[in-house]
């Protein structure tokens, strides 16, 4: 029996034991792979892995989600709290263990956070008479009010994860799992989630935390956990006094140290530029700035009356001037919903301006949309939205072939290839684009998006559903790109790291200004 | 008293019965009658304000002014081309009489549409969608996994809209044409929606929702003796017209 | 019927995006409308865009393939139509019925074993008779001339052929193709028909 092989520990809250689980049943990857956890009751666990690992899926074989959203659960048992998941059914489940997911916009049902409530307090059979008194309650704690009955999708990525805890809360449950919940909000706002959350810990809630960065939970955590490949446990047992003996697995794992953000950098430098880092590269001489604001003021909503457009809302950007030199890196930072994507928009005229907007030198209102997309390329935050076809390998032809219509079918095939082994997809050519991880899927979008020989290229969040040795892969990409053929960046991100360690200049939307940051 | 308070399942069984109904009678006034009465209800005894009225009005209109001239030139058995309706009091007796057969045939069935829309506003500017699927579920019986998910689906939709707009920027910002309806764009948010059903369904049972257990509800909705006097005035005025007329020779 | 909360939401996301896409086009419908509309043919100006209004229907029944499907899909979107707003309100709820009885007699004939590409012209097909006669009665078209209907009945076939079994299929596939449809039951043909 498999049971015998378990610790008799009363105050284990998770016992996964020897669980293998895979997505496709006569497949041959196994995501979870005899994977084994025990977290106890009332403590802070984080769990760490590189992109892939399986950590997530983990989090949701732990929760009873897989297989009963997709996948095959093959073997192992799981416990929660001394009782068989398989004994549970979603609302029993839930009384023990929920989950908080990454993105922000898919974690609800109803219209407004009230609503939202009073949805997880009947999935609970709370009686109606107490609901009032508990949302009351609970938008206390949580500092809701302001936005209690606001539609949820007008509120911030910070203000919905804050609802999503405040769900979790009214539901009850022993203890919450946080997938990645803090990847694509901001700092501030992870910080004031994280305090609340520590208070819930206070009285008795036991956390297990997913996250590629440790930086927040590093002090409170009683302990991490290092997976690798099929959620296996490469290291267990960690804290913040005996980190440092970690080092080596966290550099092999391509985990991110923390308080090494700075030394990546160098890294990088040293071993991709041989320290012709800050050489004049060839679009330099031009002298031309790649991008200029002059006195730019942007609206944040735009009315359409009579076919002409008027700009309304809030000024995102107003009467703001700055130049980005043309072959350098760039990262524009700003808290959510300040108007940092808009402004991206706005220099590929998606989104209407006053004031004067050049691209290397000319002004955009004199050029064709088609004559700008020709110079500069954009990757969106979701890069699956921009994908045409429905193969690696087509979507660089399909680039490639609207750019240079000149080029014959040998021309074409011969630069994919290039483009494809350069960016490490050759052996991914055949498949769907969809079938491509997160990592890789963005770097095809960065692939295709220079396709026209695009001197300009627009990276918004670049960090988004990925892990650092992703990220840090396109970042390489680039930065050799930059030297070799003088490409110039401008990558929209929260990640204040990153932005230290791959830029050259730091831009800041503040107060609806775009200022420079001194490094 | 607001109509936004009728029972919404009531309301919308009153309509559709009533659309079936009006369905199968040709009488002009009673057409008109529901038209107005509804507008009247809508104007008087409702919040909705006149510029969403007119919103929704407009579209009805020119349907109903498309069925209208469709009628007018081809009518069963009086079929008239657009040249011989040129002048008519120079046509034959015959072409007039057709003409004006065909004209009566024409108010039929645009009035009828306008009924129908006038009922399809009054409903779609007085129901809350979310006390709609409350109330299937209470009073018709719909499974909360039904009406959860209904609810679910819609309030995504400004993240749909959203997200549709940013692919056709994407697509054009690739050098890539698309027109109104693409089947790229489409295929791109089918992949968005499929990847959004199952985190959303995630996310549900994650908070405890679940199909097998009795839930509780912050507030049922019941059916209240207006609900009752809204149906039978409205089926009594549809159906009780409709007999009157047929008694009375020569009303259309 | 075991429906996971899943496909249900599977369903309504879908009919929810192809209720937008039929909004605008119904959008570009007015227009051409208001054209036709002095020649007697306005409302001839929906009728290549109705296959986009049964699509979430075809779609539920080729990719879920369970009894029922497309019942079930077409008055979920009926509902979510209803809900999106447009002025003909819970009267939509009518046709969706008898356009999701359409699909689901030919699939229900073939005793839910079938789901190749004739079945779903044959589906699509049926899904436009049903909706004229609906039309004939509820529409008031049973006092318009006969060459007129023709006219309708085949924009509307064409269309119905078009969205609902050529895009339909197509857009399917490809979602298999990605392992986007890795749970649904159409998975595993798909599959084998492209190994052929």
């Amino acid at each position: 029996m498999q049971q015998n092989n378990f610790q008799v520990d009363g105050s284990a809250a998770l016992e996964m034991e020897d669980v293998i689980f895979r997505f496709y049943e006569n497949g041959k990857k196994n995501i979870l792979d005899h994977a084994s956890l025990t977290v106890r009751e009332g403590t802070l666990t984080v769990l760490m892995g590189s992109s892939g690992c399986g950590k997530s899926t983990l989090a949701a074989v732990a929760a009873g989600l897989y297989p009963e959203n997709g996948g095959f659960l093959l073997q192992g048992s799981i416990r929660l709290f001394g009782k068989d998941l398989k004994e549970l059914n979603p609302r029993t489940r839930a009384e023990y263990l929920s989950v908080m997911f990454q993105n922000p916009d898919l974690q609800f049902c109803m219209a407004t956070p009230e609503k939202e409530l009073y949805f997880c307090m009947e999935n609970m059979a709370v009686p109606p008479e107490e609901m009032k008194q508990r949302v009351t309650d609970t938008a206390a704690r949580f500092g809701l009010e302001s936005f209690l009955t606001r539609p949820l999708h007008t509120l911030s990525g910070g203000e919905k994860q804050m609802v999503s805890l405040a769900c979790l809360y009214v539901v009850g449950s022993r203890m919450i799992i946080l997938d990645e919940a803090f990847a694509n909000i901001d700092g501030e706002a992870a910080k004031k989630i994280f305090t609340l959350l520590m208070k819930m810990k206070e009285q008795g809630s036991t956390i297990l935390a997913i996250d590629h960065r440790l930086d927040l939970w590093l002090e409170a955590a009683d302990e991490i956990v290092i997976l690798t490949d099929g959620a296996k446990v490469l290291e267990r047992g960690l804290n913040r006094e005996n980190l440092e003996e970690a080092r080596e697995v966290f550099r092999q794992e391509g985990l991110f140290f923390p308080g090494e953000a700075g030394k990546r950098y160098n890294n990088v430098k040293e071993t991709e530029e041989g320290g012709q880092y800050g050489e004049s590269t060839t679009c330099k001489e031009e002298n031309l700035p790649a991008v200029s604001f002059d006195a730019v003021t942007i609206f944040s909503e735009v009315q359409k009356r009579f076919g002409r457009e008027i700009p309304s809302g809030k000024k995102l950007v107003e009467n703001t001037s700055f130049d980005i030199p043309a072959g350098t890196i760039t990262a524009l930072l700003g808290s959510s919903g300040s108007g940092k994507t808009t402004s991206f928009l706005a220099l590929m005229k998606k989104h209407p301006y006053t004031g004067t907007i050049r691209m290397f030198g000319e002004d955009i209102r004199k050029k064709k949309p088609e004559e700008l997309y020709r110079n500069a390329g954009f990757v969106f935050q979701n890069p699956a939205n921009q994908f045409v076809t429905q193969k690696v390998e087509d979507e660089v032809t399909c680039g490639l072939r609207i750019w240079n219509p000149e080029w014959t079918d040998e021309d074409i095939q011969r630069e994919a290839e290039r483009l494809l082994t350069a960016f490490g997809l050759e052996s991914k050519r055949r498949l769907s684009p969809y079938m491509l991880s997160q990592g890789q899927q963005r770097r095809l979008a960065v692939l295709s998006a220079l396709s026209g020989g695009q001197k300009l290229l627009l990276l918004d969040e670049p960090t988004y559903g990925q892990d650092d040795r992703s990220t840090e892969g396109i970042m390489r990409e680039l930065l050799k790109k930059k030297e070799a053929d003088g490409l110039t960046v401008v990558m929209i991100t929260h990640d204040r790291e990153l932005a230290e360690r791959f830029a050259d200049r730091i831009l800041v939307l503040e107060d609806r200004k775009i200022r420079e940051r001194g490094m | 008293m607001k109509a936004e308070k009728l029972n919404p399942s009531v309301k919308m069984a009153v309509i559709l019965v009533g659309a079936v109904a009006l369905s199968f009678q040709y009488y002009i006034t009673v057409n008109v009658t529901v038209f107005l009465g509804f507008m009247l209800m809508l104007v008087f005894f409702s919040n909705a304000k006149k510029k969403s009225i007119l919103a929704l009005l407009l579209p009805a209109f020119l349907a109903a002014l498309g069925l209208f001239f469709m009628g007018l030139y081809y009518a069963r058995g009086n079929s008239l081309s657009a040249e011989s309706m040129e002048s008519v009091s120079n046509l034959p007796y015959a072409v007039r009489a057709a003409a004006s057969a065909n004209l009566l045939t024409a108010l039929q069935l645009a009035t009828r549409l306008l009924a129908f829309a006038g009922m399809g506003i009054f409903f779609g500017l007085t129901t809350d969608g979310e006390r709609l699927v409350f109330s299937l579920m209470h009073q018709c019986r719909l499974s909360p996994k039904f009406a959860y998910g209904t609810l679910a689906a819609v309030n995504l939709l400004p993240n749909m809209v959203k997200e549709y707009g940013q692919v056709r920027t994407a697509f054009e910002m690739r050098g890539i044409h698309v027109g109104p309806v693409s089947a790229k764009v489409i295929f791109t948010m089918l992949v968005n929606s499929i990847r959004w059903s199952e985190s959303v369904a995630m996310a549900m049972e994650s908070k405890g929702f679940c199909s097998e257990e009795p839930r509780t509800f912050h507030y049922v909705l019941h059916v209240k003796w207006y609900d009752i006097l809204f149906a039978v005035i409205v089926l009594g005025a549809i159906i009780g017209g409709t007999l009157i007329l047929t008694g009375i020779p020569g009303s259309i | 019927m075991n429906w996971k909360l899943k496909d249900i939401l599977m369903i309504a996301i879908c009919a929810v995006l192809f209720g937008v896409v039929y909004l605008g086009c119904t959008n570009v419908g007015g227009m051409i409308s208001s054209v036709l509309t002095p020649l007697g043919m306005g409302s001839l100006a929906y009728e290549p865009f109705y296959g986009i209004y049964f699509m979430a229907a075809a779609f539920a029944v080729y990719v879920i393939r369970k009894p029922g499907a497309g019942l079930i899909a077409e008055i979920l979107a009926a509902i979510i139509e209803t809900l999106m707003g447009n002025f003909f309100g819970p009267i939509i709820i009518l046709s969706g019925l008898v356009q999701g009885l359409g699909f689901e007699a030919i699939i229900a004939l073939k005793k839910y074993k079938k789901y190749d590409r004739m079945t779903m012209i044959e589906g699509a097909i049926l899904c436009s008779v049903f909706t004229m006669i609906y039309n004939l009665i509820v529409s008031g078209y049973n006092k318009i001339a006969i060459p007129v209907l023709i006219i309708m009945m085949i924009v509307r076939l064409i269309s119905a052929v078009v969205f609902d079994v050529f895009v339909t299929m197509g857009l399917a596939k490809g979602l298999v193709k990605a392992g986007l449809l890795k749970g649904y039951r159409i998975s595993g043909v798909v599959e084998e028909d492209a190994a052929e």
